[in-house]
């Protein structure tokens, strides 16, 4: 397409105006990377989230006492059992413990994997615990008296913002603890085979309890998807960012083809290079330093989100009623990555190719002069 | 008599334990045998012999609760020697070959609706025959009393432990248990005794109906139900033309000697049968609430419903007719069909 000789030169004129072309360079990559970081983080906490409620229940269901939360019994379950169209309940107990001295909540969840002497802590639990010596094993108070439970395992520092106040522990100690009977639970998991019968099921409850909330995979997911309110806050200052050092970087552009560069195109012109030539030129320089930046911003942004796990993006992300999937998987929506790369290489190139044509078709004595 | 008698088995199999209980002695009272930590239960069915010390035998280094259980236990051979009773009155273990044995008393028995009490006198046994009934035997006839009584008596601690029972053990280890492995242990007492270790429950009584639970469940494969049709990712309906695979919820299959032809819904499906007028042998479709396979014969199926498939209006089927009507009611459907009610009007007026 382009003949060696030229391309030659483009490289050596791009090294020659290297600190022009370094500072759009540094603009460029620093706008993509934030971009891409920004876009790889909410994609990443996205799809773990989807992909969490997909092996979830099809319907929670909590109850309330007075607006409150209130606890569910073997009834609620089998009535809703009883519902055509449901092919399993599943009681699940969790709540919160005061440990008094401390004064702080901790958080109890039910997991049947660990044994009736176990507890599995969060990194704020176990530094709380170890305030009043309790290095290896704690002691809950109960009505059935005190339940002492061993510290096998502390939920890694990764999940540390989720999992802070967290204890799992096995439900039967999350009942004796909290005071729940046996055939009490704090949520229903309700599994629906059929997903277009979801929405129907989920009304069928609330009329049968009608103090629960029914809470449909539909829903969850949903609310997933409006997890990050991108048209205000802490985004608009981002997009602010984004969009002024896009504005500056094209004023770069521009300039490129004035002043010292429109003598430059002149003396080309008048040795003979064609108008094509010269749009040839800025292009392979341009577009090198565009593609570089994009390439070396998507790669900085990945490295950042999937290698470093976002170290400060995080915290703007990421609420306490997450849950406690933080780890990023590294997913890369390709077609958002693709818009990316449109909107923003070819004004880059357009803010430069543009000037130098108008510029070589104009007359060369002026330019020279 | 024998409904007190009966009212008594429910109120002690479902564990809702009364100290009063006739059989019951103090615990210092009590004569245990057995060694380890399982000594305080019959091997056998797991309950407390102390609670049932009064009619305990003992046998070979075990104690059972009742001569019911030492009949399981003996497989129905009368043992000749080492075999030893409770002695109703002095609470000592007598020698059961020359025990006075009273059956059939108005005192309730255990694990039989033919109670049995043994006494090392014969005057103690008189005494007590007035008092309360029944006639007095020697250990071998007893023996063949209880084996007798055996099948009616296992029949109806079955259909007790059925009613309620497994339900409750269920229940309770699904909510207050680690995982046990029943296969581990040797007895059922012995698994009982470890369960103190793996559950927080409340009561003796909720112990026992988890290790009957687990006991008498240990070698039940829970059956796995007829899976999906598996549609392959390329099959078009026939019909319609249309990838199966897009509606999995509604996919129905037909299994002819020669290939296997799915379709999106049954309506599609009775349309193509119709077409071939051949009489399909293997014909299934997709329950609507469970998503599983069922066959279409077995099928009730519902038309006029505000439900519809990827074809628009459909039948849809289920595979019991309670289901079909509860579906009907909910979601505007006019009639429940069977498989062989369908017919080309039926489609039509869809």
């Amino acid at each position: 397409m382009f003949s060696k000789n030229l391309i030659e030169y483009a490289v050596i004129l791009l090294f020659k105006d290297r600190a022009d072309h370094l500072f759009s360079f540094t603009i460029f990559t620093f706008i993509v990377s934030l971009l891409s970081a920004v876009l790889f983080v909410s994609d990443a906490i996205r799809s773990d989230l989807t992909g969490a409620a997909q092996f979830g229940p099809d319907i929670v269901v909590e109850n309330t006492l007075a607006g409150r939360a209130y606890k569910l019994n073997e009834e609620d379950r089998e009535s809703i059992a009883d519902l055509a169209g449901v092919s399993a309940v599943e009681g699940d107990v969790e709540g919160y413990y005061y440990f008094s001295q401390q004064r702080v909540w901790f958080h109890l969840i039910g997991d049947s994997s660990l044994s009736l002497r176990e507890m599995s802590v969060g990194e704020g639990v176990k530094e709380a615990m170890k305030l009043w010596h309790y290095d290896d094993a704690f002691n809950f108070f109960s009505m059935q008296g005190k339940i002492t439970l061993k510290m096998v395992k502390t939920e890694s520092k990764q999940t540390n913002i989720l999992s802070n106040d967290v204890i799992f522990m096995h439900p039967a100690n999350v009942r004796a603890i909290l005071g729940f009977k046996v055939d009490e639970y704090s949520k229903l998991l309700v599994t629906v085979p059929n997903p277009s019968e979801v929405g129907d099921i989920t009304l069928k409850i609330v009329q049968l309890l009608p103090t629960v909330k029914a809470t449909s995979k539909e829903d969850i997911q949903a609310s997933f998807r409006h997890l990050f309110y991108y048209k205000g806050g802490i985004f608009m200052i981002l997009y602010w960012v984004c969009m002024l050092a896009f504005l500056i970087l094209l004023k770069n552009q521009i300039s490129l083809a004035y002043g010292e560069k429109k003598k430059e195109i002149a003396i080309l012109r008048s040795i003979g290079y064609a108008i094509k030539d010269i749009i040839a030129l800025k292009f392979i320089q341009n577009a090198v330093v565009a593609f570089s930046a994009f390439l070396l911003g998507v790669l900085i942004a990945y490295m950042y989100v999937f290698l470093f796990q976002a170290p400060l993006l995080r915290a703007i992300f990421l609420g306490s009623e997450l849950g406690r999937s933080v780890e990023f998987t590294p997913i890369v929506d390709l077609n958002l990555l693709f818009l990316l790369f449109v909107f923003s290489v070819i004004p880059f190139l357009a803010f430069v190719i543009i000037p130098s044509w108008k510029i070589a078709i104009a007359d060369m004595s002026e330019a020279v002069r | 008599m024998l409904k007190r008698i009966v009212v008594f088995l429910i109120t002690c199999l479902t564990f809702v334990w009364a100290m009063d209980m006739f059989q019951s002695v103090p615990e210092e009272k009590a004569t245990l045998i057995q060694k380890g930590d399982a000594k305080r239960y019959c091997p056998n069915c797991g309950m407390d012999l102390v609670k049932f010390y009064k009619t305990s035998y003992v046998h070979e280094e075990h104690q059972y609760c009742s001569i019911h259980c030492l009949v399981e236990a003996t497989k129905g051979v009368i043992p000749q020697k080492d075999v030893k009773v409770a002695d109703t009155k002095n609470l000592g273990l007598i020698d059961a070959y020359q025990a006075f044995i009273v059956v059939g008393s108005s005192k309730p028995g255990t694990m039989t609706m033919n109670s049995q009490y043994a006494f090392s006198s014969e005057e103690d046994a008189k005494a007590f025959q007035s008092e309360n009934g029944g006639r007095i035997v020697k250990f071998a006839e007893a023996y063949t009393i209880a084996q007798e009584d055996f099948p009616k008596d296992t029949a109806m601690i079955k259909a007790k432990r059925e009613q309620n029972v497994y339900a409750t053990g269920e229940k309770l280890y699904q909510n207050a248990c680690e995982t046990i492995d029943a296969n581990r242990f040797a007895t059922v007492a012995e698994l009982k005794v470890s369960l103190s270790k793996s559950c927080r429950l409340e009561s003796e009584g909720q112990y026992q109906a988890v290790a009957l639970y687990l006991w008498d469940h240990k070698n039940v494969v829970v059956s796995q139900s007829e899976e999906k049709i598996v549609v392959p990712k390329d099959a078009k309906c026939p019909v319609c033309g249309m990838f199966v695979a897009k509606y999995p919820q509604w996919a129905a299959m037909i299994e002819a000697p020669e290939k296997k032809i799915y379709f999106d819904g049954v309506k599609d499906m009775m349309k193509y049968i119709f077409a071939q007028k051949k009489n399909f042998e293997k014909v299934y479709v997709s329950d609507y609430y469970k998503l599983k396979k069922i066959d279409a014969r077995q099928a009730f199926f519902v038309i006029g419903a505000n439900v519809y498939g990827p074809m628009g209006s459909e039948l849809i089927p289920f595979a019991n007719e309670n289901e079909a009507n509860a579906f009907m009611k909910d979601h505007n459907g006019k009639r429940v069909l069977s498989f062989s009610e369908i017919d080309e009007k039926t489609l039509k007026s869809l």
